[in-house]
């Protein structure tokens, strides 16, 4: 009879216990160094001097269609190597986006900076 | 009679019973509240060290750090001369706290040992200024493009007798005019978004050496800086 309600008071405190370890948030130390990466990347790519004409490279890419559809690769090479090699991206740009699709379900960082020709996005995440 | 005695049986075969029954009770509670003590303990973090780190990181990546020429570009020289007496001139925050500065894991500064702490990673460019020089053989058209571009050069023009050189322009600029001649060194500013074309516009023939420019040619590499706080 009191075993019975020794053994329902135990489940109880385990109960309680088991809310208490799991309920406590790990720290997510991830994502401000994602974010710091992504705001990095567009700071570098933003002040880049242009390589034809238009006032930096960023502006100069996505100034039309069709430069942006010549100078995607150069673009992807080019934000491939400011990144680390353990961090994917992705640019939005207003004619289109280049680089890798971004996976469900993982920590991203996020910056945006505006040129000329509209706001370009990069989106970065750990493989 | 035995009524009693069954009843004192029964009381004495529940007390063991109950006695165990408080021992598992009070053994579990104490484990519980270990654990608990435990978890709550394990999730207890520093956030003052990891605020260090990122404010630290933010300012020493902007553009008006000791280290940069703009936002995100640190210049070779300056980094060069940068150590941890500047550190913690630039940034109290660096004389409060163990920190230390690496740039692609060279250390560059350090007020104490932050192995424990936390680390924040920033992406930056290196910029190089070397200077080039260039004795260019000026065609018909009288212009050099610079192959490089950099932010000034300056040029030395030794014209022949009785060659006045007028007017120098930097990509269709006019950078120098004089009416009476030009000669001797100028600097002039040259913008680092564009291939800069000098023109030059003399009264008489400009033989190869009577111009001279040396400008400062601009280099980037990709680096790393990570800046740890805590200990």
């Amino acid at each position: 009879m009191s075993l019975l309600e020794a053994a329902l008071g135990v489940v109880v405190i385990l109960a309680v216990v088991l809310g208490i370890a799991t309920g406590v948030p790990a720290p997510d130390t991830r994502e401000p160094q994602l974010d710091a990466y992504a705001e990095d990347a567009t700071t570098i790519l933003a002040n880049e001097p242009p390589e034809h004409r238009n006032v930096t490279r960023l502006a100069e890419v996505i100034a039309s269609e069709e430069s942006f559809q010549r100078e995607r690769g150069q673009v992807r090479a080019r934000t491939d190597a400011i990144l680390p090699d353990n961090v994917m991206f992705r640019i939005e740009t207003p004619h289109g986006s280049v680089g890798f699709p971004v996976p469900g379900a993982v920590a991203t960082g996020e910056a945006t900076v505006t040129t000329v020709a509209g706001a370009v996005t990069i989106e970065v995440w750990y493989v | 009679m035995s009524r009693i005695g069954r009843d004192r049986d029964r009381a004495q075969t529940g007390l063991p019973a109950l006695a165990v029954a408080l021992l598992v009770l009070t053994m579990v509670t104490g484990l519980g509240l270990a654990m608990a003590d435990g978890a709550i303990r394990s999730a207890e973090r520093d956030p003052g060290e990891r605020r260090v780190a990122t404010s630290l990181a933010a300012g020493l990546v902007a553009p008006e750090s000791p280290l940069t020429e703009r936002a995100n570009v640190l210049n070779e020289s300056r980094l060069a001369d940068f150590d941890a007496t500047r550190l913690r001139g630039a940034f109290p925050v660096a004389a409060a706290n163990a920190v230390s500065v690496a740039l692609d894991g060279q250390p560059i500064a350090s007020t104490g040992d932050p192995s424990r702490g936390t680390t924040i990673r920033r992406l930056v460019l290196v910029e190089e200024r070397t200077t080039e020089r260039l004795t260019p053989a000026l065609g018909w058209q009288r212009r050099v493009t610079l192959p490089r571009r950099g932010y000034s050069a300056t040029l030395t023009l030794s014209p022949p007798p009785g060659t006045n050189v007028t007017t120098v322009s930097a990509s269709g600029r006019v950078a120098l005019h004089e009416d009476d001649g030009l000669t001797g060194s100028y600097e002039i500013p040259l913008s680092r978004y564009e291939t800069t074309t000098l023109r030059f516009v003399a009264s008489g023939p400009l033989p190869p050496g009577s111009v001279e420019i040396e400008y400062d040619a601009i280099e980037t590499d990709k680096a790393t800086l990570a800046v740890s706080a805590g200990g």
